[in-house]
């Protein structure tokens, strides 16, 4: 697996398929392991870092034996890989961002990823497209078992799975979903959601994760607390949740269709006309559009481009994904420029694979 | 589980790495991690832990701080199905990672190598 063949494929989380796709974007969940032997991250030396990286690199390869991950020494990448990975959703930005000896191990289909010397020295990380939390949960546990099997990590019975951070500490487990809720954000409803969720223990971030700004509507919906829980109630309590809120924006979409129809419509045809258009376009400015094509497509108020195309375009247009495609590193206004240039081709390519699809579809004619 | 009820008692190491237990107001501006050297104030200050042994050495001062953000000061989750050692663990395989951090720090990887195999016999033991 090479980085560069990673670009030009969506990856797993904008896949696009999956139960309750057209909001649910994707499902996630997180572990924090660490060593018993060693001091956290940043407390450790280097000669303690490369030591716990062999010692997981060895136990990883040893349970994956049959179906190999494939290892990147994230100290080693240029910055550019790195913010590839974060863009995937493969490594975090504090992995990116870290010093001394780190790697990272990705399942080819991008499903898990082991990030090694973050914060902690183990993040295991299952991710799936559309809405499938139990199965990530069922998925990552027995791979944590593996791993259990071979190492000691460290525990306790009173505060269970040790973390560098105690907002970690029990589980060690962070359970999410992505959603992308437009027309919550558009009725302005979506604040009062939040605060619903704030006051079960949930969090909302943004597409990046902690402190990252909800760009393109995306939301993450996580756990906020570790201790105290069993992973089990911890997954529960999202699964209560994810329905009601994909609930609450499939209401509000509909209402948008029933009392306004003429905005909305003429507000993602828009946002339509200038992703085909534009001459220079800012990441930000694109996922904005993007979202606002992106429920025009569910809402057949497009049809002429398939959700998949768009899916892509989301992942495809950001910084680092854009450089990789263009085969250059672009700075500032070129990127835009590249950017704009970029999305008037695909989606001209996806309106002609578009109409050529209408065209043999039996329904259709 | 550990007594919930009972005065705070808080795990002192000494440089051989037995353990004492002391009753105590303890003064936790005056902590320190025998293993990795982290204070109580540094972990105040950055909000990370230095070490997994930080929990005990830290732990009347990290109690009321669950507390306050997990709303919950036991674990409740998965366990390890095979424990070899946990942290509240003391005594000889504590004593070995003192050897070995400090053979690792002098660079004497024989005698580090040493230690370790000796290390894995003993969790081998309390496994089994």
């Amino acid at each position: 697996m090479d980085l560069n063949d990673l670009a030009t494929r969506n990856g797993e989380w904008l896949r696009g398929d999956g139960s309750e796709a057209d909001i649910v974007i994707s499902s996630r969940v997180r572990l924090a392991r660490n060593l018993a032997d060693f001091p956290f991250c940043s407390r450790g030396g280097e000669l303690e870092k490369r030591e716990i990286e062999t010692q997981l690199r060895r136990t990883i390869t040893e349970i994956n034996a049959e179906k190999p991950l494939v290892f990147f020494d994230v100290g080693h990448l240029t910055s550019l890989d790195r913010q590839f990975l974060v863009e995937r959703q493969l490594i975090s930005r504090e992995h990116a961002s870290a010093e001394g000896s780190r790697s990272v191990a990705i399942a080819p289909e991008e499903d898990i990823s082991l990030m090694v010397n973050e914060e902690d020295h183990l993040r295991l990380q299952v991710l799936h497209s559309g809405y499938s939390i139990r199965q990530c949960w069922e998925t990552i546990n027995k791979l944590d078992d593996a791993i259990e099997e071979k190492v000691s990590y460290a525990f306790s019975e009173e505060f269970g799975y040790l973390t560098a951070c105690p907002t970690n500490v029990g589980t060690g487990m962070r359970a999410s979903v992505m959603l992308h809720l437009p027309a919550l954000a558009m009725t302005k409803q979506i604040d009062r959601v939040f605060r619903a969720l704030q006051k079960i223990q949930l969090a909302v971030r943004g597409l990046y994760g902690e402190g990252s700004q909800a760009s393109g509507d995306f939301y993450q919906i996580s756990n906020n607390i570790t201790l105290g829980k069993t992973e089990e109630e911890i997954i529960s309590n999202i699964e209560v949740v994810v329905p009601t809120i994909v609930n609450y924006e499939r209401t509000a979409r509909r209402g948008l269709i029933k009392e306004n129809k003429q905005t909305l419509h003429d507000r993602v045809s828009r946002a339509y006309g200038t992703l085909r258009s534009a001459q220079t376009i800012s990441s930000e400015e694109t996922m904005q559009l993007l979202s606002s094509v992106r429920m025009g497509v569910n809402l057949n108020l497009i049809e002429d481009v398939g959700i998949d195309l768009i899916n892509d375009l989301f992942i495809h247009s950001q910084p680092a994904h854009l450089q990789k495609l263009e085969g250059k590193e672009l700075e500032g206004e070129d990127r835009n420029v590249a950017r704009a240039s970029y999305l008037r081709r695909r989606l001209a390519e996806g309106r002609t694979n578009g109409e050529k699809r209408a065209n043999i579809d039996p329904s259709a004619q | 589980m550990p007594p919930t009820g009972s005065p705070m008692m808080l795990m002192v190491v000494t440089k051989q790495g037995t353990a004492l237990m002391s009753n105590s107001t303890v003064d936790l501006a005056k902590l320190r991690c025998p293993d990795c050297g982290t204070t109580y104030l540094d972990f105040r200050r950055t909000g990370r832990l230095g070490c997994p042994y930080d929990y005990v050495v830290f732990r009347s001062g990290l109690l009321p701080l669950l507390d306050r953000v997990q709303r919950a000061k036991q674990h409740r989750g998965k366990r390890p199905r095979i424990l070899r050692e946990t942290i509240e663990d003391h005594g000889e395989i504590r004593g070995l990672r003192l050897r070995l951090k400090q053979a690792v720090e002098a660079e004497d990887y024989i005698q580090a190598s040493q230690i370790r195999d000796l290390i894995r016999s003993k969790e081998r033991q309390n496994g089994s």
